[in-house]
């Protein structure tokens, strides 16, 4: 099936990255998120980014986390996990600090690098004998 | 990687013609957007609801062909998702009342008006760990860094949040647990489709509250519990522990039923281990270890008053000793559907009432039958959890009704979503036996019917093999024809009596337009008095008490009382009055022609012109019907 097999490639091509170029990805779109977030103000450009920075952290996740499940099941529960994630780190911080920009750009900075933690983390272990 | 298979025409067609009738639902849905609306069935296109039951027959058959899992689930999705968006699509600002509260609060954050959410300013300490520990602030959480994220208001991601969270991840969830439970996946697909159409489960997903987010993260937790249970990997722990806590700071009550569970799988899990060394030890055990869960709930809600003082909920015979001894025990029997059968709506018992018995039924029979089958007869853990679940539900909803007064909540479907949750995976098993036992008994039925013709025939050169299958595959269609026209038409019925069919008119267009135009047209800080439902709609847009544009909270007694002393003798007295609550310059006064009714508004209106009130604009809907006045107050020199 296509869906499927795009899915999936899409899936290998951001867990198995040996040149974190999706962990770089997402730590860029992080930016443009507090870029528009500050100045720009632009549903499209947030849209877009966050969109991109859910793809690549939801893919790491669910990898990390449900890696006998199909491709599709996979990033859902991989997409339920980030944003139950995403929601938890954003309550913590409104309580002990706000969140406003700053305190925003933090979640979105503590969940992204969990998630690529996550995700090397069972890279590794697959790859040792 | 899967491997690539590419679908027959038939299934290609199937697709098309589901998203084109899906496409078709959406659009009558569209089309039914109203201004001026009290309840979505009011005014949805005759059109949609024959749409959403095609729809439904289409999917199933979808569910029970050779399609790919990935499609069906997709689909799934969507018809979920379908399902539990009405009222966003309908309303001009969603379901009117508790939600456009949490809206208010959240706005206040999003402001960074209260940058720490709601509590600090509480003096007490445990009132203050109480309050921040609630579901709004974790619902505030939520739809505030969404809106940071994709650089939209916060109007919109706190409106879409709980239903589009809960028609994407509950049927995903379901397939999940049915998977964990053994199923097949047309069996786990079909518990997606079931699980996201229970009316329980529609009543609660439709709207944004913190209680839908907690029902959704139970309902999570129990997929993740299951795996752990399963898989006894300690891997699976940091997931029960996420949701859990999810769970429980989104609402204490599923977070509470949340908590007993775990205990209750704790338990199992040290019944499992002791039962081959001490089996009536083991059992005990876990008995004890049931009776403690099933008692959380009820003397957690005795002792909230610790953290928050108003609380008065109290054990008592009171509401036993208030029934007849008949009514007692039909009550015990039958929980709440006995309310529901007294009341004669019966209709509304079955729809609400028989998914989860025929699931109890299916739980029932795979008990048994695991406790046959298994390994020296031990029962698979994963079903008594849910079973024992199930028993504790069940008891704490008994405790609660009989033995309780003040409980602070009064709406019974509030436990029975967590007891379908629970069900639903079983009442799919019990569907997909049935249709199977059905296609058996009718292949032998068509058998024998053949073999009777051609006894009473013999003239007749029947060719048996080719008879006899045609005859087989013509009575097995028309078995899922029928099941499927039976589930299709639950499901709709489901939907119609999950969505009100009596209900305040919701917050209109021209309200809407009034508190924005109050808002972009004043620089200064104002204060509105208004009935509640203007202070529904302008506590979304500027926020609850907030002191630049200040709109009471709708259980404010001073609010409650400005708003009558207008009424009855408008003046701009009493708007200097309301003015010094926030030290405002400028003081709006609103009234509604549907909300007070035409004599009333019109008497207001003369009442204040003779009082010299400023008028300050008009309304008028759809077009020349005056609808909204706005009268002003405005210090003088300043």
């Amino acid at each position: 099936m296509e869906t499927e097999s795009l899915l999936a490639k899409l899936q290998y091509r951001i867990t198995q990255d040996r040149k974190f170029v999706f962990t770089a990805l997402s730590y860029v779109t992080i930016f443009l998120i507090f870029v528009n977030m500050s100045l720009i103000n632009s549903p499209a450009i947030g849209i877009v980014a966050s969109a991109i920075f859910l793809v690549i952290n939801a893919t790491c996740l669910g990898h990390a986390l449900f890696e006998r499940e199909n491709a599709l099941v996979r990033f859902l529960l991989g997409t339920l996990l980030l944003i139950v994630i995403l929601g938890l780190v954003a309550w913590a911080v409104m309580i002990l600090y706000s969140l406003n920009t700053l305190g925003s750009v933090t979640v979105l900075l503590i969940t992204s690098s969990l998630a690529s933690f996550l995700n090397i983390k069972v890279k590794s272990k697959n790859a040792s004998p | 990687m899967l491997p690539h298979r590419s679908s027959p025409t038939n299934l290609r067609a199937l697709k098309l013609l589901y998203l084109f009738v899906m496409v078709l639902s959406f659009y009558f849905l569209f089309v039914s957007r109203s201004s001026e609306v009290y309840t979505v069935w009011g005014v949805l296109h005759p059109a949609f609801m024959p749409t959403f039951m095609a729809a439904t027959l289409i999917l199933l058959t979808m569910i029970f062909s050779a399609e790919r899992v990935e499609y069906k689930v997709l689909f799934t999705i969507l018809h979920s998702v379908l399902s539990h968006v009405f009222m966003v699509v309908v309303f001009p600002a969603g379901n009117i009342g508790v939600q456009q509260v949490i809206l208010g609060e959240s706005r206040l954050v999003f402001n960074n008006a209260i940058p720490n959410g709601f509590g600090w300013s509480e003096p007490s300490v445990l009132l203050k760990v109480y309050i921040l520990f609630r579901g709004e602030n974790l619902q505030t959480a939520f739809s505030v860094i969404f809106a940071r994220m994709f650089g939209v208001d916060v109007y919109w991601t706190h409106l879409l949040l709980v239903p589009l969270l809960w028609g994407i991840f509950v049927p995903v969830i379901g397939f999940a647990i049915s998977r964990i439970l053994g199923a097949s996946e047309k069996v786990s697909v079909l518990t997606g489709l079931l699980v996201s159409s229970f009316p329980t489960s529609i009543a609660w997903g439709k709207e944004s509250i913190p209680n839908g987010l907690s029902y959704l993260f139970f309902f999570c937790f129990i997929y993740f519990l299951l795996k752990l249970l399963k898989s006894n990997k300690l891997k699976d722990l940091p997931l029960v522990v996420t949701f859990f806590l999810a769970s429980f700071l989104s609402h204490f009550l599923a977070g509470t039923v949340a908590f007993s569970i775990l205990l209750l799988a704790y338990g199992i899990r040290t019944y499992k281990k002791e039962r081959r060394r001490a089996r009536y030890g083991a059992k005990l055990t876990l008995l004890v270890c049931f009776a403690f869960s099933a008692s959380i709930l009820p003397f957690l809600l005795v002792y909230r008053r610790f953290f928050y003082p108003w609380a008065n909920t109290q054990f008592s015979l009171q509401p036993l000793y208030s029934m007849s001894p008949a009514e007692a025990l039909f009550s015990t029997l039958l929980g709440n559907y006995f309310g529901l059968i007294s009341r004669e709506a019966y209709i509304t018992a079955l729809t609400f009432g028989v998914a989860p018995l025929v699931g109890f039924i299916g739980m029932v029979y795979v008990l048994v039958t695991s406790s046959k089958r298994g390994f020296k007869r031990s029962i698979d853990p994963c079903v008594l959890l849910l079973f024992l679940g199930i028993a504790l539900i069940a008891i704490n909803d008994r405790i609660l009704r009989l033995f309780m007064i003040d409980v602070p909540f009064s709406e019974a479907e509030r436990l029975w979503v967590l007891r379908d949750f629970l069900l639903v995976s079983f009442l799919a098993f019990f569907i997909a036996r049935g249709i199977q036992e059905i296609r058996l008994l009718s292949t032998k039925a068509s058998d024998k019917l053949l073999h009777l013709l051609r006894r009473a025939s013999s003239a007749l050169k029947l060719s048996k093999r080719t008879y006899s299958a045609n005859l087989a595959s013509l009575t097995s269609a028309s078995v899922h024809f029928v099941i499927f026209l039976i589930i299709s038409g639950w499901v709709t019925a489901s939907i119609y009596y999950a969505y009100p069919h009596w209900a305040p008119m919701q917050t209109t267009t021209y309200e809407l337009e009034a508190v924005k135009c109050i808002d972009q047209t004043t620089s200064e800080r104002y204060i509105v008095v208004g009935d509640q439902w203007i202070i529904f709609a302008g506590q979304m847009f500027v926020g609850i008490n907030n002191p630049q544009a200040f709109y009471f909270s709708h259980t404010d007694p001073r609010g409650v009382s400005l708003f009558v002393k207008m009424k009855n003798n408008p003046t701009n007295e009493t708007l200097i009055e309301a003015m010094k609550i926030n030290n405002a310059i400028v003081a709006y006064f609103i009234i509604e022609k549907p909300r007070l009714g035409a004599e009333t508004y019109n008497n207001i209106i003369n009442k204040a012109q003779q009082n010299n009130l400023q008028t300050y604009k008009i309304f008028y809907y759809p077009e020349g019907e005056e609808k909204l006045y706005i009268f002003r107050y405005k210090t003088v020199g300043s």
